[in-house]
């Protein structure tokens, strides 16, 4: 077994995270909750993120526009991405030029959520809500589809495509006086388990999950009323309401969203652009509903997307399948408290990456390609997380205030 | 493990249903009955089931998804979309069943000359078929080549190809499948020079490029198999009428001409036309240790990386010497040692051992219709344990098999309020049924009616070696449960059985192994 897999294993518990710690004393970091909102499918950057030059890549109607600093491609058919970056671009940290260095959804997905290539790794949202907020009742509250909880999968609930989760919680099972004797029962069926074969190791980590869950799912029927009504798949607004109030009750300490759009476009590349408005509409949502509950200082909104388009259209006009593929560089951005807002990394005019300097996230020929895994453990720097106690490479922290 | 717990291990991992209080007293009375046991576990319709589940958690084939099935067209108009979804997307995984069950070579899935359908799947792609409704072998009609799964069209139905991809997904699903051999599971470094919205220059990089022609010069012959089968997104979504007789069209073999330029070869090897594929896979050293591998993941719940290495080449041997019978496979993986590892007192080695298993969806469906009679449906008749639109799979920890791939093998917070609900509704079924029936007809609860201290530790006793394969007739634990029920409940006998089934269906005895 690896170092790496024993920490990994060990971090079911605070004792063993501070196994994990690097040598010698961390910088005090500020906890903070965290909302990702992941753009599963591609998005082209064009629209938007990383404005190109019309001579390299096939872009869009609209214009460069600066906010506080941010150079955003904007049009009048988008007029929610102006407004977003209007409002917020003083608090957001733009990032571009991340590799994920595939070009397959589900690797690449897998890649900029948990910084790593494996399937039973964490993404950044469980790892936050695993280190920083395990004591909520859903630590990693998931309303979208695409996670990776891994070796943290008790702190992780997903609502279901249709909220099915009320329906658990709804009453109809046992009463309140029964299920404290079906607790009590449960908890010492697991001790005597526990005490023949649990004491120790995966063993023990099962038994925990049993007794914590239970727990857990108790605190989740108290608050019912905070879960919404069952019905349809939750639309992206809906997540996003379901997500400040996850968050303002505690409910939760991260919480993953999807758009629930379709990104991976190709010859309908053209709906890039309502989905970008339609996104960032969302977005401001979030965030201006983030800044009402007075939590915006304490939260960091990462948008993500785990590849964006060819710059180019493929094929000719007579081709039926003209339209934009995959290309393994996108573009990554966060808002919210202890932001260093700005640009960070970069691309060419072909919309390769660039190299860079991570300490500063500037261009830097003989600096580092700026990889999915730096990005990541960058964000859990911003969130107060350690990265060295997940991750095995440095940290694009430039972006941390 | 004792032999009583490895019996219970060996029924949950092959069949999902706990060991009858029979089979629990004949291996406490002679632990070498078991490998008897073992057997007849391999010749249930449970253990054909669990063929299914576990080569879907390995091809990712059952997925929900409207768009990439026939819209409602006669004769399947009024078929709920969820069904039609199980059906077209079981197709394979059933004749992977059959040719298990049947003890037919393992390879045989690759190479069979037949497959199976209900008549929702021979509706859909036109195939022969009796009135009745069970899956039932049968034949294409097209001439297809004998190719097992290969020749099915729902692999390439689940892993629809862009038509600027070129199969190549659907070959990497296959290879990753059957192989393990992933070709994404590397890093691929685009060359920023590398137009990739140019076919032409992605052609040619491909060919002369190093890093991109290190994969492409193997799977790119490999996705050239799949020319006969429609791409595009839109795909079978846009049928106009059944049965579909388009998807596969042999003529559309030789496009490689026209997609990847590399004619159909296996890693190099000639081999023609589908059918030359499936013997290729089936004569691949590789596909016998995939196998392998994931039975053994299977049936242990270890992930693939962390599998005994000599182990696996100790079954992988016996396997092919075997003549490649699959059931023999899954026997001598549950009677091994690895298998019935319980747990380690050492700190360090402790974290390898997985001493306790988790039941999946499924099983825990199975276990509770097995134990009680209790079928969890939703509106449309899908079990709500396998089922995401209404029902709570991935929820309890299962996988969607789209977004979510891999299971959660450990209690959480959705899949415990799963566990509890579904334990509390089999338990008022079963009360309700037992209360109502006639002492000899009662599924479960033999005395549904007792409230006195004696005849309650007798039922108790006999639910514990019926539940928990325990024979101890120590019942202070239940008892103490049932009695604070029946308190609690005012003297209703009713509610506390109920309650007290509901506490030992979902118990850390009964939902782990």
């Amino acid at each position: 077994m690896k170092r790496r897999d024993f920490l990994q294993l060990c971090g079911a518990t605070a004792g063993a995270y501070a196994i994990g710690a690097r040598a010698g004393t961390p910088p005090p970091r500020t906890p903070r909750r965290l909302v990702c909102v992941f753009v599963t499918g591609g998005w082209d950057t064009t629209y938007a993120l990383d404005p190109k030059d019309p001579a390299y890549a096939n872009i869009p109607a609209g214009r460069v526009q600066t906010f506080d600093g941010l150079d955003i491609f904007v049009d009048e058919s988008r007029p929610n991405v102006t407004a977003f970056f209007e409002r917020y671009a003083g608090a957001t940290a733009l990032v571009r030029g991340v590799s994920t260095d595939a070009i397959n959804h589900n690797e690449c997905q897998r890649r900029i959520a948990t910084g790593t290539r494996e399937e039973t790794r964490p993404d950044f949202g469980a790892i936050v809500a695993h280190d920083l907020g395990n004591d909520r009742p859903v630590p990693y509250l998931i309303l979208g589809d695409t996670a990776w909880t891994g070796p943290y999968a008790v702190s992780a609930g997903r609502i279901g495509g249709t909220n099915q989760i009320v329906t658990l919680v709804d009453d109809g099972g046992p009463t309140a006086g029964e299920r404290a004797i079906l607790n009590a029962y449960a908890e010492a069926s697991a001790a005597r388990t526990r005490a023949i074969r649990g004491s120790a190791g995966y063993n023990k980590r099962r038994l925990d999950d049993y007794v914590e869950a239970m727990h857990r799912g108790d605190r989740l029927r108290a608050m019912r009323d905070r879960l919404g009504p069952r019905g349809d798949a939750l639309a992206y607004t809906a997540q996003v309401q379901l997500a400040v109030d996850a968050l303002q009750r505690d409910l939760a300490q991260a919480v993953m969203i999807s758009t629930r759009l379709f990104w991976d476009t190709h010859a309908d590349n053209y709906l890039q652009g309502a989905q970008h408005d339609t996104t960032f509409a969302g977005l401001t949502q979030l965030v201006d509903g983030l800044a009402a509950a007075n939590l915006l200082d304490t939260t960091v909104v990462a948008v993500i997307s785990e590849m964006s388009r060819t710059p180019m259209f493929s094929g000719s006009a007579a081709d039926p399948h003209i339209g934009k593929g995959h290309w393994p560089v996108t573009s990554a951005f966060v808002v919210g408290g202890g932001v260093r807002a700005g640009v960070y990394g970069a691309t060419d005019a072909y919309s390769g990456a660039v190299p860079i300097e991570l300490s500063t996230g500037a261009p830097d020929l003989n600096g580092t390609r700026l990889l999915y895994s730096h990005f990541v453990a960058g964000l859990l720097t911003l969130c107060g997380v350690d990265p060295g106690a997940h991750l095995e490479v440095p940290a694009l922290d430039a972006f941390v205030g | 493990l004792t032999p009583t717990d490895h019996l219970v291990r060996a029924s949950m991992a092959l069949r999902g249903i706990r060991p009858t209080v029979a089979d629990v007293r004949a291996v406490a009375a002679d632990p070498d009955a078991l490998p008897a046991i073992v057997d007849r576990y391999l010749r249930s319709p449970e253990f054909g089931a669990t063929i299914r589940e576990l080569h879907n958690e390995t091809l990712l084939l059952r997925i929900q998804r409207p768009e990439f099935v026939p819209p409602p067209l006669d004769p399947i108009a009024n078929i709920p979309t969820p069904q039609v979804e199980d059906s077209l997307f079981s197709e394979p995984l059933h004749l992977i069943e059959d040719v298990v069950m049947t003890d037919q070579p393992y390879t045989r899935i690759v190479t069979a000359d037949y497959t199976l359908a209900d008549q929702l799947v021979a509706a859909v792609w036109g195939l022969p078929h009796s009135t009745g409704p069970n899956w039932e072998r049968t034949a294409w009609l097209d001439g297809r080549p004998a190719a097992g799964i290969l020749a099915s069209p729902a692999l390439p139905m689940r892993y629809r190809s862009a038509a600027n991809n070129m199969n190549r997904g659907r070959a990497n699903a296959l290879a990753r499948g059957l192989l393990c051999h992933d070709f994404l599971a590397g890093d691929v470094q685009i060359d920023p020079r590398v137009d990739l919205a140019d076919p032409a220059v992605v052609a040619n990089a491909v060919v002369a490029d190093p890093a991109c022609a290190s994969c492409h010069q193997t799977l790119d012959p490999l996705a050239s198999y799949f020319d006969p089968y429609l791409t595009g997104a839109a795909g079978i979504s846009q049928a106009g009428a059944l049965p579909i007789d388009w998807y596969y069209a042999p003529e559309r073999a030789t496009d490689w001409f026209l997609t990847t330029n590399r004619p159909p070869s296996y890693f190099g090897q000639d081999a023609a036309g589908l059918d030359g594929l499936g013997r290729a896979i089936a004569a691949d050293p590789r596909f016998a240790r995939c196998a392998v591998v994931h039975f053994a993941s299977y049936l242990t719940q270890v992930t693939e990386r962390d599998l005994p290495p000599a182990w696996i080449a100790q079954l992988q041997e016996a396997f092919v010497a075997d003549g490649f019978n699959a059931k023999h496979l899954a026997r001598a993986i549950v009677l091994s040692d690895p298998f019935r590892v319980a747990y380690d007192s050492d700190l360090v080695a402790a974290e390898g051992v997985v001493g306790l298993q988790q039941a999946r969806p499924a099983q825990l469906s199975r276990m509770l219709a097995d134990l009680t009679g209790f079928q969890w449906q939703g509106s449309v008749g899908l079990d709500n344990l396998d089922d995401d639109l209404e029902g709570y799979r991935v929820l309890a920890g299962g996988i969607d098999s789209f977004f979510v791939t891999q299971p959660v093998h450990t209690t959480t917070v959705t899949s415990a309020l799963v566990v509890q609900r579904a334990a509390f509704l089999a338990a008022t079924f079963a009360v309700d049924h037992d209360r109502a029936a006639p002492a000899a007809d009662r599924t479960l609860v033999a005395d549904p009616f007792a409230t006195d201290e004696a005849p309650v530790r007798a039922e108790l006793a006999a639910l514990q070696a019926r539940i928990f394969a325990d024979l101890s007739g120590d019942t202070d634990a239940t008892y103490e449960l049932f009695a604070a029920a029946l308190a609690a409940d005012g003297g209703d006998a009713r509610r506390a059985w109920i309650v007290t089934l509901t506490g030992m269906l979902s118990d850390v005895k009964a939902v782990t192994y």
